[in-house]
This record gives structure tokens, sequence and C-alpha cells, in this order.
């Protein structure tokens, strides 16, 4: 990961077929994020529709060349953190995804908190969210849409990353919804 | 570090202001410093007493200070700007923190090859940024209600920026407060931001950089950009602390 200036720390993707509870994880979540995805699209002038069920949408993912699955492990130690990022991997892109902290906060490690940035042509805000052993989190990809300063709808750009682990090992699963090229 | 057993913690059962000099010639410089320079950051626990920090957190609401909106757009904090001279023991920590972050600041202009340094004492300092026209004062407090947040900043008008400062917090997380974590984020060049959330609790402070400070790479040094900000409130109120060593233009 260091080597790519993303950071410090491990990662593993899973392959086909994935383990069985990520695998029911990632069918069961996706048909009720679709209804937010597509009414974003919509918003923010984008012409994709996702369709209802997940293996549809991969079979589309995978026509286009994205075909190496996306959920992962991580793994990181003291001193290991991951820099602010988008989690993008080709053209097609299911705006939300999961993250499943599998380590307890304060017990298996320290510091590691989950942190996103939110962009706007008004600033950059920061969230850190507060996530507990066995939690998970749905949250933007790359953009969405957010009400406008006096009308309509205007775009923010959001960024996920982990501050630097200060003692211990934290673990993470994390859920993408789309296949990588 | 995030313990609270630091060189300083004795500071906690000694709030007398006269103390604070001494606990600062005494905090562990040698490791102060290279964290400074790897991270851009050092925590200092227990800079200030429980006594101290509700002393402070009272100015804010009573001494009428002159208060303004924090940012622009959806954020309802307020900030009050600090009168000069400061209040005690903030003037004290100042000026004798100013003697030991000169030389690092110093460090850091001299391996960015930038040609300017910064005078040994406080008041020369000030009396040099006074003379460009940098005579607003910036230390101040900062109060974030229930779904406040500060978006990411620096505080750079002016010519003249000291690349360090100090944040305290002065209430406590979880008790007076949830949410409202202070987190870095530092820029590098054709790089991803690295994020850094910082632990404190009530008293705690910690020395940032401004906004540019000196990264050593594979191939030298280079500038990074650091920018802080304070995430949302999700409950309760949060007073924090910024102490600058410049003024604004």
């Amino acid at each position: 990961m260091a080597r790519h200036g993303f950071g410090r720390g491990e990662y593993k993707y899973f392959s086909y077929p994935l383990p069985v509870i990520l695998d029911q994880l990632r069918h069961a979540l996706y048909p009720r994020l679709v209804p937010i995805a597509n009414q974003w699209n919509q918003q923010l002038g984008l012409s994709a529709h996702y369709p209802d069920q997940l293996d549809d949408f991969l079979a589309q993912c995978h026509r286009a060349g994205q075909t190496r699955p996306t959920p992962l492990i991580l793994q990181y130690g003291a001193g290991d953190y991951n820099c602010l990022h988008q989690d993008l991997y080709g053209e097609h892109v299911f705006p939300l995804q999961t993250a499943i902290l599998l380590s307890a906060p304060g017990h298996d490690f320290t510091g590691g908190e989950f942190v996103m940035t939110e962009s706007t042509s008004g600033g950059q805000k920061i969230e850190v969210i507060p996530l507990q052993q066995g939690d998970a989190l749905i949250f933007t990809v790359n953009q969405r849409p957010t009400r406008g300063l006096r009308r309509g709808t205007r775009k923010v750009a959001m960024r996920h990353g982990v501050s630097m682990v200060h003692s211990g090992r934290r673990h993470t699963v994390g859920l993408i919804f789309h296949d990588a090229r | 570090m995030t313990e609270k057993s630091s060189s300083i913690a004795g500071l906690s059962t000694k709030p007398s202001p006269d103390r604070i000099p001494d606990a600062i010639d005494h905090l562990d410089w040698a490791t102060i410093a290279p964290q400074l320079d790897c991270q851009g950051y050092a925590l200092l626990p227990g800079l200030l007493s429980i006594e101290q920090t509700d002393t402070l957190a009272r100015q804010a609401a009573d001494m009428g200070l002159h208060q303004e909106s924090v940012t622009g757009g959806p954020e309802r904090g307020e900030r009050f700007i600090l009168p000069e001279p400061l209040p005690s023991p903030l003037d004290l920590i100042r000026t004798h923190f100013y003697t030991y972050l000169v030389r690092i600041a110093n460090r850091w202009n001299e391996v960015l090859e930038t040609p300017d340094r910064y005078p040994a004492d406080l008041a020369a300092f000030l009396d040099c940024n006074r003379g460009c026209g940098q005579a607003h004062a910036l230390s101040h407090l900062n109060r974030l209600g229930q779904a406040d947040n500060l978006t990411m900043h620096q505080y750079v008008a002016g010519k003249q920026i000291f690349p360090l400062q100090i944040v305290a917090l002065l209430s406590e997380p979880g008790t007076d407060f949830d949410g409202g974590e202070l987190v870095l984020t530092e820029q590098r060049p054709r790089m991803q931001s690295r994020p850094m959330v910082l632990p404190l609790r009530q008293g705690d402070a910690a020395i940032i950089a401004t906004a540019q400070r000196p990264f050593k790479g594979s191939k030298g040094y280079y500038r990074v950009q650091t920018r802080h900000g304070v995430s949302r409130v999700r409950r309760g109120e949060r007073i924090g602390l910024e102490l600058f060593f410049h003024n604004a233009a």
C-alpha cells in the first residue's frame, strides 16, 4: 500500500466464490440500496440506472471488463493508516459501499478512526464515524446529491480513509458492489 | 501518548500559572521535535488543568468577547477572538512555547530553503507582523453546539505565518459532548491526503503545523500542506482553543 502512496497497511481481495456470509450480505444489501442509488443518479443528472438485483448489475460490470471481485479484508497495525480515497475500479460504479469493523476499538486497537471528507465549493467538511466491533457503515463511494444552498441540488464529493492506528491490530471488511477491471 | 502520563501531567494538580514555564522546559523536546517533523503534530496531555479549562470556557460566555460566525455555509459554530494581552495562563504558554518552537520553525525554513528566519522572542516577531500590516489577533476560543462542525482550514492571511500553532480542548469528550474530533489532513504533492485524528481530552493540547511544513521524502525535502478541522458535534457543546504566534492581515 505504501508503494502507491495510499497509506500503510495490508489488504487482500477475496476471489469468487466469496465467503458465504459476504456473498449473502452483498446480495441482501444491494436491492435495498438500489432505489437510493437510482434516485441519486437522477438528481445528479446521470443516466446510469441500476438493475434491481446484484447479479444483473455484476453482469453489466463483467461485460465491460470489470470482472475481478472487489470485496476485501484489511489489516492495519501500529503506524498504519489509509489516505483519503475513492474506491473506483472502472466505468461502472455503484455509489454506495459498506465497511464492517471486525475488531474492538480501545481493546484490540487504539486510533484507527474511520474518517470521511465531504467537499463542496464551500469547503471541506470532516466526519469521524464511531464504529464498534461488528458495526457496519454504508457510505458514499464518490459523490452524492445534497440540497443546494438556496435551491435545487448540488453535488458533494466524498472520500474515506483511516487515521493512524496507534496500537494493536484493526481488521475491517470492505463490501463494494461494482467489480474491478 | 494517549495516556495522561507525560512529563507535564503534573500541571493538572498544580494549576498555578507560574509553574507553566517550568513545565514547558521539562517537556520531552527530544521526542516532540521529531514527532512534529514526521507527523506534523505532537500531543501535550494535561497542558491545562481542569480548573484552567473551566475558567477559560466561562470567559467565552462572560467576557462579551468579539464574537463571529466561524465559517460560511451551514456551520453555526461561534468564534471568540481573545483580547491582547492574552488572559493568563495563555500569555505565558504562548511566549514560552515560542522560544522552543522558533528553533523548529527556523530549521523548517532552512531545509525548505526559505530565506526568512523568525526572531528569538515572540514580542519581536509580533512587531515584525504589525510592521507588515498583520495587526489582527488570531488566537480564539470556538464553541460548537450539536450539529456544528469546523470545515478544514488554515489561518494563513498574511506574509509572515508562523508554521506551528497550539490547539487545546476545554470540554470533556463523552461527558460534555460526543463527536467533535479534531482532525488534521496532510496533503502531499501528487498523493492522496492523510487523515489524522488527535485523541484529545479536556485540558489536553497539541502543537500542530499551521499550514506548510517540510517532509523528508526519498528525494529530499518537499512541502506538505496541513489543514485542521473538527468533525460534527453529535451531542452537547465543545469548546476548543486555538493559539497562534502570528497575527492576520
